[in-house]
């Protein structure tokens, strides 16, 4: 875990999306301040080949690059820019300067204008790659009208554009779904960062507040608890690091849904954990913890929760005609048979 | 401390190995039927046992020279998985090869090592571990079986009770006081090597809720025992035990104990064509644990090959696979439940019955829940 990336991005994001800084962000402050620090940082184009003045990392090679801005709720579509810049790459478009986000889902066309809803960082990216069926469009965020979508401090927002922004915006057909699984691979990665931040607070808390004379870490119902948290964490913090096991920019598909299937059920124990350790404390604005669950209850079931990836899953599966044991060694081991 | 575990694949190069294995079990358990399968390492065949160890297959990281295959844990991870993935009947050995083998190389003298190991690795010589008593399960450290010293060797009175497969075993491997007092806690207990056929052992089998007696209860009557019975230091045996736990609690087997009910099931689903949503995504949900859980292993396996103790990531893998295998029983059963109408083969039901039957003892056996939640609390540095 301890590779050069994490550090560089850890100590880079310690810095930058500090909990005053989202806090900023949520309430509709300037995010350029943020995303110049990210983009310095050199990390956007870490799977763009050299010949495209990229990195030419693969992405098994950046995964806890995308791990630390999950543990930083960094409120820009970060992990996501870098994807995008990939895709866009090797499909050979142009790629724009400012973040991007993704939006495979809940797109609306009538006539020519289109309704992305509950786009996933749409308050803070500067564009939205969007499939609808075969379409695809790389829209300015600059030129949509922009409505809050999610809960308190949601940065998910409801994008209008007119029809002719969307003409101007499209980039052509794509017959398959290109969307979908960059996006989930990017939020089960950010849901296994943010579990283990909002898991080592629980931890540090547990040791710290002191009831009936000792730290409330001494009591078994809480050790239990938290033990069991710790499983949780430990497991989508594996199963984020196998959805990124690739020899190229590109996710393994069966990898992905298994990672968002995985992360995004682990969500309710890990949030209910750390809330129960933190008492009332933990709901107040003032504290740090919410950072990190709300978005934890977010990103669970964006992009897809678990019903939506455990049923593709599944269905590869009985469409395999393996074993169990097989089927998991092959498609997300990548084992031969 | 306790931190996150890192991904590691299985090496490439074992894979002509489960090729190996795979062709021996299709060729030794035709026409196994599911509901036996569930039962294995629960289930003993001598026989079997015997068949691998002419494979070369028990003892696999055992040095050569005490009759074993001088293997990577990498390869006794996938030779684990292909016996409990195909439920091959692997109770007989099972214990002396994960522990009580390892354990005597590790702290047995030369001589122990070259009285006990080899007939380990032949599959003609089976160990349990005799750790519980009437009143000590949990807590372990409380146990009142005592040993005493005399010029012979050990006197040995007390009993030990729920030893896995006692009665079909030839040696217990057991945990009992040598000196001092209760109240001494984990000082004073030893590791014990007892030759079950001496006089002054008596057995009884005590048959469980699924109509099989795969524990016994293991009586002691002044047993005597000669010196080398003990294995390892006087009064380092709480120690000693604690590392052998690495080696119980990592394993495979803590992953697939259910896994012959998915079998079952999933292939009943294909046959009768069942492709819906909810389905689909209760099986998904499962196969992505189950991956995770896989994963979780092969890491402890990594810390074992790297020479490490891994003695709480294991408590980790235990508690959380152990959790898997008994809601993978829950979510078929209420399926099945939910699906009045799907014709449900005997060996489905049966296998299904045993299990919800036995399941239960899975976060039981080797460590209950709540112990193994203490130790990982302890490695997070909570107690």
């Amino acid at each position: 875990m301890h590779d050069s990336f994490f550090d560089t991005t850890e100590k880079l994001l310690t810095q930058v999306s500090t909990p005053q800084v989202i806090r900023s962000i949520e309430r509709g402050g300037e995010t350029q301040a943020l995303w110049s620090s990210l983009q310095e940082s050199g990390f956007a184009d870490a799977l763009l080949p050299e010949s495209a003045d990229g990195a030419g990392l693969t992405l098994n090679d950046i995964w806890s690059v995308i791990f630390a801005t999950g543990r930083h709720v960094v409120p820009l579509p970060f992990a996501q820019t870098i994807l995008a810049r990939a895709w866009l790459n090797a499909q050979g478009q142009t790629i724009p300067t400012g973040s991007i986000t993704f939006a495979p889902f809940q797109l609306q066309k009538s006539g020519d204008a289109l309704v992305g809803h509950a786009v996933t960082f749409g308050r803070t990216a500067d564009w939205v790659l969007a499939q609808k069926d075969a379409e695809v469009w790389l829209l300015p965020v600059a030129d949509a009208t922009v409505v809050t979508s999610g809960g308190h401090g949601s940065l998910d927002a409801d994008l209008s554009w007119t029809p002719e922004v969307a003409k101007r915006s499209l980039l052509g057909r794509w017959q398959s779904d290109q969307f979908m699984h960059l996006l989930a691979l990017c939020q089960s990665v950010l849901i296994a960062g943010a579990a283990d931040r909002a898991f080592e607070m629980t931890l540090a808390y547990a040791n710290q507040r002191v009831q009936f004379g000792k730290p409330i870490g001494k009591f078994q119902a809480l050790q239990q608890q938290i033990s069991e948290m710790a499983e949780q964490v430990f497991g989508a913090r594996m199963a984020a690091e196998m959805a990124c096991r690739s020899t190229n920019w590109q996710p393994i598909p069966s990898l992905v849904a298994m990672a968002k299937t995985h992360t995004s059920q682990a969500v309710a124990k890990i949030s209910s954990v750390a809330h129960a350790v933190h008492g009332a404390i933990g709901v107040t604005h003032e504290y740090d913890l919410q950072l990190y669950t709300r978005r934890l209850n977010e990103w669970a079931r964006l992009g897809g929760g678990f019903g939506f990836w455990s049923a593709q899953l599944g269905q590869d599966f009985l469409a395999s005609n393996s074993s169990a044991v097989d089927y998991v060694r092959h498609a997300l081991f990548s084992e031969p048979v | 401390m306790l931190t996150a575990l890192d991904f590691t694949a299985v090496p490439e190069e074992e894979l002509a190995f489960r090729t190996e294995i795979r062709a021996f079990l299709k060729e030794t358990l035709v026409d196994y039927p599911f509901h036996q399968r569930a039962r294995s390492w629960m289930g003993s065949n001598a026989q079997f046992s015997r068949k691998l160890g002419e494979k070369g297959w028990l003892g696999l990281t055992i040095p050569k020279e005490f009759g074993g295959s001088g293997k990577s844990f990498f390869s006794r991870f996938v030779l684990a998985e292909e016996l409990l993935a195909s439920g091959a009947p692997v109770a007989s050995h099972w214990i002396a090869d994960r522990q009580s083998a390892p354990l005597i190389l590790r702290y047995g003298t030369q001589q122990q090592r070259e009285f006990y190991i080899p007939p380990i690795c032949r599959g003609e010589s089976f160990f349990c571990i005799g750790m519980s008593e009437p009143n000590s399960g949990s807590d372990l450290a409380s146990i009142r079986t005592r040993a005493v010293p005399n010029e012979k060797g050990w006197l040995l009175n007390g009993s030990k009770i729920w030893t896995t497969n006692a009665h079909h075993c030839h040696y217990m491997i057991a945990l009992v006081r040598t000196s001092g007092e209760s109240a001494d806690r984990h000082k004073g207990l030893s590791q014990l090597i007892i030759d079950l056929s001496l006089p002054g052992v008596t057995r009884k089998p005590i048959v469980d809720m699924a109509g099989d007696a795969h524990f016994s209860e293991v009586f002691f009557e002044n047993v005597q025992l000669t010196a080398d019975a003990l294995i390892g230091v006087e009064g380092q045996g709480w120690e000693q035990v604690n590392a052998e736990l690495a080696f119980e609690r990592s394993g495979p087997e803590r992953i697939y104990s259910s896994i012959a009910l998915l079998e079952c099931w999933s292939q009943a689903l294909r046959e009768q064509n069942v492709r819906d949503h909810a389905t689909s995504a209760l099986l998904g949900g499962l196969l992505a644990e189950m991956a995770v859980l896989r994963a979780l292993s092969l890491a402890v396996t990594q810390k074992l090959v790297d020479g490490e103790s891994p003695a709480i990531e294991a408590s980790v893998v235990k508690d959380y696979g152990t959790d898997f295998e008994q809601k993978l029983i829950r979510e078929i059963s209420s399926w099945l439940g939910a699906h009045p109408d799907f014709i449900v083969s005997g060996d489905l039901l049966k296998t299904l019955g045993y299990l919800e039957q036995m399941g239960v003892t899975f976060s039981l056996r080797g460590g209950t829940r709540e112990i193994l939640r203490g130790i990982i609390a302890r490695g997070l540095g909570l107690r």
